[in-house]
């Protein structure tokens, strides 16, 4: 149901075309609905196409990064009406259409926040510029600035600030304050706590949970290779593995019955707070990650997963729908569903 | 357990700031501790509390600005030419970055067989190699003949691990060598240092600010807040019963399941933090994020004292002088 | 207390003062250690005068090793070496700057800059300007359209800076000169004796469009690869693909981007600046252009170390002139060195 998906994705293949002319197959045939509402969880490790992925979603699509095939949608509410939802293809719709709902309905925090912002432009000049070239009045978007820097624990004297005067902490919070402050429909955050002391992490991540909560961001999807991180306040995760979706579901699903072994193995692999070595070992998921340029066959996980078939290291599984919502994409439970 | 391997006597490094408006940092204020051979040993902290500075100063990357590194009853930085050489073979440190660690051009081979020939000259190369590569839970076949951007952050950070096992240390940092390596493969790189540390009585001191990782698998733990140490001693007994407010905090932040678990010590810290109080000048350095802060943590230095048998704590509320 | 800007200004002036002293010394060194022998060749020019012929002086007159001598005694040649240096220094500072031994009546070195550099700033200083703002506008424009634009531009402007400008003049020379007969073959204003008079200030206008023509098209094509590269390099940066993210539209990306961009092509400007007080060598030469590349070819060509020393050091003084008002703007353009760099401890 269109009121149920905020974004979708169909057959989605983002390849990285390395100067040698090797293609880096980064997200290689996804299919997903992101459900609509709350906090969200994209979770996956280095390599396993999760960036990507976000930033195909807002259609951020530029050189080098290309798509080879698939259709983006963004799904909302049809304006002036309470009950419509319409679907929008992001690839059709024109530059000027598409650059109105950035930053409005779509925004991004950006994995690379600590420079994301513009060296020669003050902080308040930027805000500005981003006010005005949504139309929207440049005073009370400041002063909007303002209050939100606060609850993010910033300097009051930040819009009149460079970045190279603002601490790499500080800068990566500016941009979780700027990329919200549309109040953007739906918004993506690409592990917008990497580079914080706890303390910081915590106000981020409560910062956001309040938005979503009181519903001035509607969707909140945040890309993590730190499932611990968004353990307590996200309602659903997808998770990420070699360029493929392997399993989507709500979170107390996921957690206490993963499907997928890569998930299992996963969530095994981080020592419980508390835990002592001496006590239980925590066993880490033997093998490497696969090298996306040359991705095994069949089953991207087979190499790693003590329970690989003959099918898995021959043909790529299908996504198995195991109740509506919680998917997942591997050969065990082909037989489970027949 | 006798003499002990290294002890760090009242270090101190200040760093000058700004070009012009010149504020002096301490990145270490008057840091003391001891360890003993065979430990493993986790130094806990966040960015700005000192301790990469403090593995740059064992190491004998940056010189102290007072204070002393005594390893084996010798002063680290009054060596004689000779007995450097020897404590470059004692000593090894791995490092956050795999990648920069290994030149780009050049098969991993090379760097392990450099090691080796100038550690171990006489040695049968390929064996040692072989054997060093082995001891790390490698491959080597899988790994020999590689070029460092061919193999994953977790092979490489392994390498990295095996080159410094070369020489046979007797100490090894490992300064912040997990927070590149993926999330799944982190605790092995734990696990096969504790295993060292276990099977060959190597010390190990990691550097960290992973709580969750020091708390599963050191012996000794010491916590630094701000170029001080905060809390110092038995990993489990700071696990069971962690008495200094901001090692609390750190536990307390870590990520569980249970939605409503309840962090005062995050909270008050977050309040203090938004009305823009974060490090008091004078007394404890805490003082403004811990909420039993009183008026003597403001203005005195707390002094680290031994509370328990092996748990040292420099703060207010448990200090009996 | 001194902000950390005064502090960059006062740390490049230091720098820029020691390094005059360096290329002064190099300057007053280099010509006296080449191969060659000065005041032969003046001798020669000097008996060349009566004679009409040319040959080695020292063969021909028997008085020439006396001669020499008086030359030597006369422009201080037989002091120490530092005595000399110093001196030298001193009266260059004064304005005193020698006398040429490239023509046969000792000129003052620094009339003859004086009746050389007015044509070559004339020539150079609005090349630099049109094809500086030129060329920055359709770099700027070649890197923001991209695509088939940008590729037939790049290769136009790199074919254009890369063809030699003693070889673009010559072709010029041809068209208008030998063909269409509009412009003149040479620079040289006839018979006329370069004075400031309003005359010959417009026989040189005349003499100046094809060697302008020639070095502001060959400019163009330099700056704007420079401005395209430039442009490219910010359209990359991250804080464009954020600035896309939150959709602000392409003509104020590309308004970032260009004003990024032009701040290394005002530093690159400023220090061409400098470049220009030597004159531009070939082409004025080629042309025969009335200029301080003429002058320079004149005194390089008769050995004359007096000259050398005085106008090198003069163009080095202006080059790092230049540079020190590049650093300077530097500074002021950026807002990293503006406002200091400042660690920001939380």
């Amino acid at each position: 149901m269109a009121r149920d998906i905020v974004s979708k994705a169909q057959d989605l293949r983002l390849y990285y075309i390395l100067p040698n002319n090797i293609y880096v197959k980064a997200v290689d045939g996804v299919n997903i609905e992101i459900p609509r509402g709350g906090f969200l969880g994209l979770v996956g490790e280095s390599g396993s196409g999760k960036t990507t992925l976000a930033e195909g979603l807002l259609y951020l699509i530029d050189p080098p990064m290309i798509k080879i095939s698939g259709k983006i949608f963004y799904i909302r509410k049809r304006e002036g009406s309470s009950t419509e939802y319409e679907t929008i293809d992001l690839e059709t719709l024109p530059q000027h259409r598409l650059d109105q709902l950035r930053g409005v309905e779509l925004s991004l925090i950006p994995q690379y926040a600590m420079d994301a912002l513009n060296p020669t432009m003050k902080i308040g000049s930027f805000i500005k510029d981003v006010a005005r070239y949504h139309g929207r009045d440049v005073d009370e978007i400041l002063n909007r600035a303002l209050e939100r820097f606060k609850l993010l624990g910033l300097p009051s004297d930040i819009l009149n600030r460079y970045p190279h005067e603002l601490s790499g902490g500080m800068r990566q919070r500016t941009v979780v304050g700027i990329s919200t402050l549309l109040n953007p429909k739906f918004l993506v955050a690409d592990e917008p706590v990497s580079n914080l002391d706890v303390v910081q992490q915590h106000i981020v991540i409560d910062f956001l949970t309040e938005l979503v909560e009181k519903k001035i961001v509607e969707t909140l999807l945040m890309v993590t290779h730190d499932l611990h991180l968004i353990l307590e306040k996200s309602r659903y995760l997808l998770l990420m593995y070699g360029g493929h979706i392997v399993e989507t579901g709500s979170k107390e699903e996921v957690w206490s019955e993963p499907l997928h072994p890569y998930t299992k193995m996963f969530l095994e692999s981080i020592p419980p707070v508390g835990s002592r070595i001496e006590e239980k070992r925590i066993r880490g998921i033997p093998g490497n990650p696969p090298d996306l340029r040359y991705p095994p066959p069949g089953c991207r996980f087979h190499p790693r997963c003590p329970f690989a078939m003959d099918i898995c290291r021959r043909k790529e599984p299908p996504e198995i729908e195991v109740r509506p919502g919680r998917k997942v994409k591997c050969w065990l439970f082909v037989d489970r569903k027949v | 357990m006798g003499e002990p391997i290294l002890s760090i006597n009242n270090l101190t490094k200040t760093y000058a700031l700004g070009l012009a408006r010149r504020r002096y940092v301490k990145a270490l204020d008057n840091i003391s501790f001891k360890i003993n051979k065979g430990e493993f040993v986790s130094l806990v902290g966040e960015s700005g509390s000192g301790k990469t500075t403090l593995a740059r100063i064992i190491l004998r990357l940056t010189p102290p600005s007072s204070g002393e590194v005594i390893y084996k009853g010798k002063n680290v930085w009054s060596l004689s030419d000779e007995e450097l050489r020897w404590y470059r073979k004692e000593v090894q440190g791995v490092f956050q970055d795999p990648y920069t660690s290994f030149n780009p051009f050049y098969k991993v081979d090379r760097a392990l067989s450099v090691a080796v020939k100038k550690f171990l000259p006489g040695e049968d190369e390929h064996v040692v190699i072989r054997k060093v590569l082995e001891s790390v839970r490698l491959n080597p076949d899988e790994v020999l003949g590689r070029y460092p951007h061919q193999l994953s952050g977790g092979q490489l950070q392994r390498i990295a691990i095996a080159r410094a096992l070369i020489p046979r240390p007797e100490l090894l940092i490992a300064d912040e060598y997990i927070s590149m390596v993926d999330m799944s493969t982190r605790v092995d790189i734990v696990n096969l240092s504790r295993d060292l540390v276990d099977q060959y009585k190597m010390t190990i001191i990691m550097i960290t600010h992973e709580m969750n990782m020091a708390l599963y698998a050191t012996d000794k733990m010491i916590v630094l807040f701000k170029g001080r140490i905060v809390e110092y001693g038995d990993t489990k007994k700071i696990l069971k019963d962690p008495l200094h407010p901001y090692t609390q905090l750190m536990i307390e932040a870590l990520p569980r399941i249970d939605k409503n678990i309840e962090r005062k010590i995050l909270q008050k810290t977050l309040d203090a933090q938004k009305k823009g109080l974060t490090e008091s000048v004078r007394g404890c350095r805490f003082a403004y994020r811990c909420p039993f802060a009183t008026e003597r943590c403001f203005n005195e230095d707390p002094v680290l004292e031994e509370i328990d048998k092996d748990h040292y704590v420099a703060c207010w509320l448990h200090n009996r002088r | 207390m001194v902000s950390s800007f005064q502090r960059y200004i006062i740390n490049k002036t230091a720098t820029y003062i020691v390094l005059w002293f360096l290329a002064a010394f190099l300057n007053f060194l280099l010509p006296r250690i080449m191969p060659g022998d000065p005041i032969g060749r003046y001798l020669e020019t000097l008996y060349n005068m009566g004679q009409g012929t040319t040959g080695g002086i020292v063969q021909v007159v028997p008085e020439a090793e006396k001669l020499r001598q008086q030359v030597i005694e006369q422009f201080g040649l037989d002091k120490p070496p530092y005595t000399q240096f110093f001196l030298w220094l001193i009266n260059f500072l004064r304005g005193d700057w020698g006398y040429s031994l490239a023509f046969p009546n000792l000129p003052p070195v620094i009339d003859l800059v004086k009746q050389y550099l007015p044509p070559t700033l004339m020539l150079l200083i609005p090349s630099l300007v049109i094809s500086w703002v030129v060329g920055n506008y359709l770099g700027a424009y070649m890197a923001l359209k991209g695509g088939k634009v940008d590729k037939i531009g790049l290769s136009s402007m790199q074919f254009i800076s890369l063809i030699p400008a003693y070889w673009l003049i010559i072709v010029l020379v041809f068209i208008f000169g030998v063909y269409y007969k509009i412009l003149p073959v040479s620079g040289k204003p006839g018979y006329m004796i370069p004075s400031l008079s309003f005359d010959y200030i417009k026989a040189l206008l005349y003499h100046w469009i094809l060697p302008m023509t020639t070095i502001t098209l060959i400019g163009i094509g330099g700056w704007s690869i420079g401005m395209r590269a430039y442009v490219i390099y910010q359209l990359n940066a991250n804080y464009m693909k954020y600035s896309k993210a939150l959709g602000l539209p392409q003509r104020v990306l590309g308004r970032y981007a260009f004003r990024n961009a032009i701040i290394p092509q005002f530093i690159a400007f400023a220090m061409s600046f400098g470049g220009l007080f030597a004159g531009n060598l070939l082409v004025e030469m080629v042309y025969g252009y009335p200029g301080m590349g003429s002058l320079l070819s004149m005194i390089l060509g008769r050995l004359d170390i007096f000259g050398m020393q005085a106008i090198f050091t003069f163009t080095a003084t202006m080059i790092l002139v230049a540079n020190y008002v590049a650093d300077i703007m530097y500074g002021f353009l950026d807002p990293r060195i503006r406002r200091g760099i400042t660690e920001v401890v939380e």
